[in-house]
């Protein structure tokens, strides 16, 4: 990254301490000096051997924080050769993956600077060019008929590329690829697609070097056998120690009574607006998209003369709207963007000089790369200041930073045999000049996703792409593959131009663009969100009051709301982030510490009193204890555990114990979550005594147990949502024709359904209920969390009252479930009940 | 499995769980929204959908016939999903249904995915109805408006219910909903989705579950 204030001057003794004594090795890097002693940078140890390992032909992933010259590590290399004098260069010889469109632009702009400096006063032009979803097709001609010698694109445009079937042609010259930002990629299906992608590439180009750049994870070792193939040596280099972090936070006033539950953090805006005031650049990061909106317009409200230097940047909004924002984020001209994980990634903004976490930061490399964002002058540290929504957080503050201390960071793993993703590239691969069995399986298993993958597994996609499965016999006309001459291909034009403007596995889904009556398009949100709306009505959004005009066609059309009525605020569809497990256990220690008189964080005096409150009325758990509370509420009779254990395994776990409570006699309990412990609610008192409780947790027939639970429940149907659309069986439409094909378009809940009952065999719902498991569930955290729930001391406390653990549970009332054992009869009888009773006291 | 009757306009109706109600009186089996064929339409479109869902439901449509020895069938609209072709097996097994059941007068009123071909595929022995049937006190139609000539039956809109008391439970099931001057029926095709109505408390809702209907219209009242 050519930023002339981030780097001081290069030791000197780096050039000579790395350089090897291949003299044509050291020619080779005389104008990379040149440049770096210029521009008086420094030469990074690690930067040196990453191009000393490319010079050699390998692969390998380089590791380093956001900002120290990571980038040039891996880009050097190929521009180096291509400069040198007896090298002729033509073809398309490096892609660049990244994991963001919109890096794209300026990542391109970087890498073709450094390679201009280095073929400066020779005769190689190095040109650098972008393929997006972007990129118009005149352009995309363009570059098949002269490609450059770098292409940057994402995933999904790399697939499409590959589905021509001249895709192998033009990629013959190719020698490197380097996915940036690998840990980004790599825990999810877009990671997996990368991965067969790559497959595909080594095949095409035996030649390849396979270079990835990450930052720091736990697991470096398993993410380069991810990206280069597990059955391939690669390089590890490690980078430059990270800079260091500080951790702050916003303290409620003393004589402020802070809140017990709630997840917006509002009260506390008086006093971020005066952090915010106290530096020139902020971000503002929030959880999700409907808190940034919440909190855009509460900053706005408590300072509205900074209409015009404050912005909200988010998923849903429009692409013009985010890079407008990027824009002047990039020249400083900005007081504060609040923003979702959407800013998480890409080039540096180097005038933020301060980030905000408003909530929990969930995990301790999530924080640690949003902290990263700030900081980018010479020998600043990064400085986060976290926000806490509910009292409990303040624990959960001092705990990242005792956590980032001691660097225990968590790791990011690949998902496993994701047919739906195989699906795809299958079909990719089929239409871009198709493929032989043997020979594609082989490729397939090469990769670290589908090593384990089991011939029948095989078959079933196959015949999947092929005749639909066993569902679609059926259907004649459905041959979406055809197998003729031992090769696989595509012959239909529609299936060939559906999948391609299908080809991705970033989940969306119906969204309505919200447009101004005069035409402009400020984003897009949920369908059931604008459907609970009538013309006339006011909502919030993209940082704005919106009245409601009409809607028409998928558009929701609005103008500015007058007046001073306030609006609904848009929740998007979107799981929730878990707490890290290196988090959780690092909150249990800190209660212990605190227990012990042994930690001191301003934040844990601050919470003092209520964790007091915790010791007097329960207990407070520690790493070896478990937690049940059984309290009486008007609502019925409630069982609180608290296994810390984050809220997917939580999930699991109240999905379990309430399974088996219900199968030992008919009950209806309601479950809610978070991430400390989860809440069973009946009507009836539930069963108390610890040798009950512990048949409730045992690990025995923890599988089956949970896949009864898993089939009686809305989980895998959820689940099921982007796996549908991912093997393409929901159509989402062609852009700008939603209305004629929405008889096309079922939902995925009616598909799993129909598929569960007519095709049992179906390995998609047999997929949406393994990753439910393993990812939904996390079952391998919660068969842990199981095994030393038995080993710890249990508790079981009766308080008289809501205690503070208690408390943010049973406030929450949003994504509640419910699981039922009684009869229907019986079940709306005892509801009609309730509510009349209520009806009753509330007219007395 | 239990029917619950009800007296609408002075007409006994029997609401049952399987989401059609019969009227006695006129020995008429009343239905909305089959959307027979939707998996074909699906299945052409690339998305893999099981055969024979239309078979089943249809299966499950005449055996309600045979139950309430029903002598007319009078389907709500949206029998159809879309643009079927007459190779589509379904159309087959609802004729063979018919050749069975040769003394059932059919009666079907257009629905809105009715238009495409409907009519044309399924001209013999099928009584179509292109906007509305008024049979006093009621008449029937698909997509449900007040309408002075009676007491409107309907269907369209799939109308189900969310139960949810001062606990966080919640409970959702597709309702009969009769309002004022109109009643909709729930659809009765297995593979078509719900819309969640909001009634008032005037209305009367009766709550489909797997064996049972149950009258549930005091739960609107106990909200306000």
């Amino acid at each position: 990254m050519p930023d002339k204030t981030k780097q001081p001057r290069r030791k000197s003794k780096s050039k000579s301490d790395c350089t090897t004594e291949n003299d044509r090795a050291s020619s080779l890097y005389t104008k990379t000096y040149q440049w770096f002693d210029d521009n008086n940078w420094t030469l990074f140890e690690f930067q040196q051997k990453a191009w000393d390992a490319w010079h050699q032909g390998e692969s390998g992933l380089i590791h380093s924080p956001t900002g120290s010259g990571k980038t040039l590590a891996a880009w050097l290399g190929p521009v180096q050769h291509a400069a040198a004098e007896n090298v002729k260069v033509s073809g398309l010889n490096v892609l660049w993956l990244t994991p963001l469109r919109a890096l794209a632009n300026d990542t391109c702009k970087q890498l073709q600077q450094a390679a201009d400096k280095l073929t400066a006063d020779t005769n190689v032009a190095l040109r650098v060019e972008t393929r997006t979803g972007d990129t118009s097709s005149s352009k995309r001609a363009k570059q098949k008929s002269s490609p450059p010698f770098a292409l940057i694109t994402t995933p999904e445009s790399l697939s499409v590329m590959l589905s021509y079937a001249d895709g192998g042609k033009s990629l013959s010259k190719l020698h490197t690829v380097v996915v940036d930002e690998w840990h980004e990629l790599i825990g999810s299906k877009r990671g997996v697609q990368t991965q067969l992608c790559l497959a595909r590439l080594k095949k095409l180009c035996p030649q390849l070097r396979i270079w990835g750049v990450s930052a720091t994870l736990a697991n470096l070792d398993q993410a380069m056998d991810t990206l280069i193939g597990h059955q391939a040596d690669g390089r590890l280099i490690q980078g430059v120690i990270p800079k260091s972090v500080v951790v702050d936070s916003i303290l409620p006033q003393d004589n402020q009574r802070f809140r017990w539950s709630g997840h917006l953090g509002v009260e506390l805006v008086k006093q971020a607006a005066e952090v915010i005031d106290g530096a020139s650049t902020s971000l503002v990061f929030t959880n999700t998209r409907s808190q940034a909106e919440i909190w855009f317009k509460s900053l706005l409200e408590h300072k509205p003369e900074w209409l015009d230097s404050i912005a909200l940047h988010h998923g849903s909004l429009d692409k013009k709207l985010r890079q407008a924002i990027e824009d002047r984020l990039r020249t400083g001209d900005i007081r504060c963007v609040v923003c979702t994980s959407s800013l998480d990634l890409g080039v540096d903004f180097s005038p933020v000089d301060q980030v905000l976490q408003i909530g929990s930061p969930k995990g301790v490399a999530r924080l640690l790369q949003r902290a990263g964002r700030s900081g980018h002058q010479p020998g600043a540290v990064s400085r986060v200041v976290c926000v806490p929504t509910h009292a409990f957080e303040l624990v959960e503050i001092a705990s990242v930073r005792s956590a980032l201390e001691e660097r225990r960071i968590e790791s990011r793993r690949s998902p496993l045999r994701c047919h739906d993703v195989l699906s795809q590239h299958l079909v990719t691969i089929a239409l871009g000049g198709g493929f032989e069995e043997a020979a594609m399986l082989a490729e397939v298993k090469t990769t670290y996703a589908y090593q384990s993958l089991s011939n029948d597994e095989w078959q079933w996609v196959l015949d999947f792409i092929t005749r639909g499965g066993q569902a679609l016999q059926g259907y004649p006309q459905y041959h979406k593959v055809v197998l003729s001459d031992a090769t696989y291909r595509v012959k239909d034009k529609t299936i060939a131009l559906r999948h391609r403007m299908a080809i991705g596995t970033i989940n969306s889904d119906a969204q309505i663009n919200v447009v101004f009556q005069r035409g402009k398009r400020l984003g897009t949100t949920e369908e059931n969100f604008i459907a609970r709306l009538k013309p006339g009505d006011i909502f919030q959004f993209a940082g704005k009051r919106l009245e409601l005009r009409r809607v028409a066609d998928m558009t929701a059309y609005v103008k500015l709301a007058s007046g001073k009525k306030t609006g609904a605020v848009p929740r998007w569809w979107g799981t929730q982030m878990p707490i890290s497990t290196e988090l959780a256990d690092s909150v249990l220690r800190t209660l212990v510490e605190w227990k012990q008189k042994t930690a001191s964080a301003p934040e844990l005096d601050c919470v003092g009193s209520m964790l007091e409150l915790q010791q007097q009325w329960s207990v407070l758990p520690g790493p070896n204890d478990l937690l049940i509370e059984l309290i009486q509420t008007r609502e019925g009779y409630s069982m609180f555990c608290y296994p810390f254990a984050g809220r997917l395994a939580h999930e699991g776990l109240a999905m379990l114990v309430a399974n088996r409570l219900s199968a030992k006699y008919p009950l209806t309990v309601t479950l809610q979550i978070n991430d400390y412990g989860f809440e069973l609610q009946c009507a009836e008192p539930i069963d108390v005594c610890e040798d009950n409780l512990k048949e409730l947790f045992t690990a025995d027939n923890l599988v089956e147990d949970i896949l009864t639970s898993v089939n009686s429940g809305e989980i895998a149907r959820r689940q099921f949502r982007d796996i549908a659309r991912i093997a393409g069986l929901v159509f989402q439409g062609y852009p700008g024709s939603s209305k004629t094909t929405r008889q096309v378009q079922a939902s995925s809940g009616l598909i799993f359904d129909v598929l569960e009952k007519y095709d049992s065999g179906n390995l998609l719902v047999d997929q949406a209920r393994r990753e439910v498991l393993e990812q939904q569930l996390e079952i391998q955290r919660l068969k842990q969390c199981l095994l030393s729930i038995k080993q710890r001391k249990w508790h079981i406390c009766t308080p008289e009252r809501l205690t503070p653990l208690a408390f943010p549970l049973w406030a929450e009332s949003v994504q509640s479930q419910t699981y039922s054992s009684e009869k229907f009869q019986t079940r709306v009888e005892r509801m009609l009940g309730t509510l009349e009773k209520a009806a009753a006291e509330s007219l007395d | 499995m239990k029917d619950l009757e009800i007296i609408c306009q002075s007409q006994e109706l029997k609401l049952h769980p399987d989401k059609v109600a019969y009227w006695p009186a006129a020995k008429t089996l009343l239905v909305a929204d089959v959307h027979a064929g939707k998996e074909h339409i699906l299945g052409r479109a690339g998305i893999s959908i099981p055969a024979g869902i239309s078979e089943d439901t249809l299966d499950h449509l005449f055996a309600l016939v045979d139950h309430y020895c029903a002598e007319r069938l009078l389907i709500l609209g949206d029998f159809t999903h879309g643009y079927h072709t007459r190779d589509e097996a379904w159309i087959k097994h609802f004729y063979d249904h018919l050749a069975q059941h040769d003394q059932l007068n059919v009666q079907i009123v257009a629905g809105n995915h009715d238009k495409h071909t409907a009519k044309r595929l399924l001209d013999k022995d099928v009584v179509w109805i292109p906007d509305c049937l008024v049979e006093p006190p009621f008449v029937f139609t698909h997509i449900p408006k007040p309408d002075e000539r009676g007491y409107v039956i309907a269907g369209h809109l799939h109308p189900a219910y969310v139960i949810q008391n001062n606990s966080k439970e919640k409970l959702q099931a597709p309702v009969f909903w009769f309002q004022q001057s109109m009643g909709v029926l729930p659809a009765f095709g297995h593979f078509t989705g719900a819309g969640k109505i909001q009634p008032e408390t005037t209305d009367r809702l009766f709550i489909t579950g797997p064996d049972c209907v149950i009258d549930i219209s005091g739960v609107t009242a106990s909200l306000r």
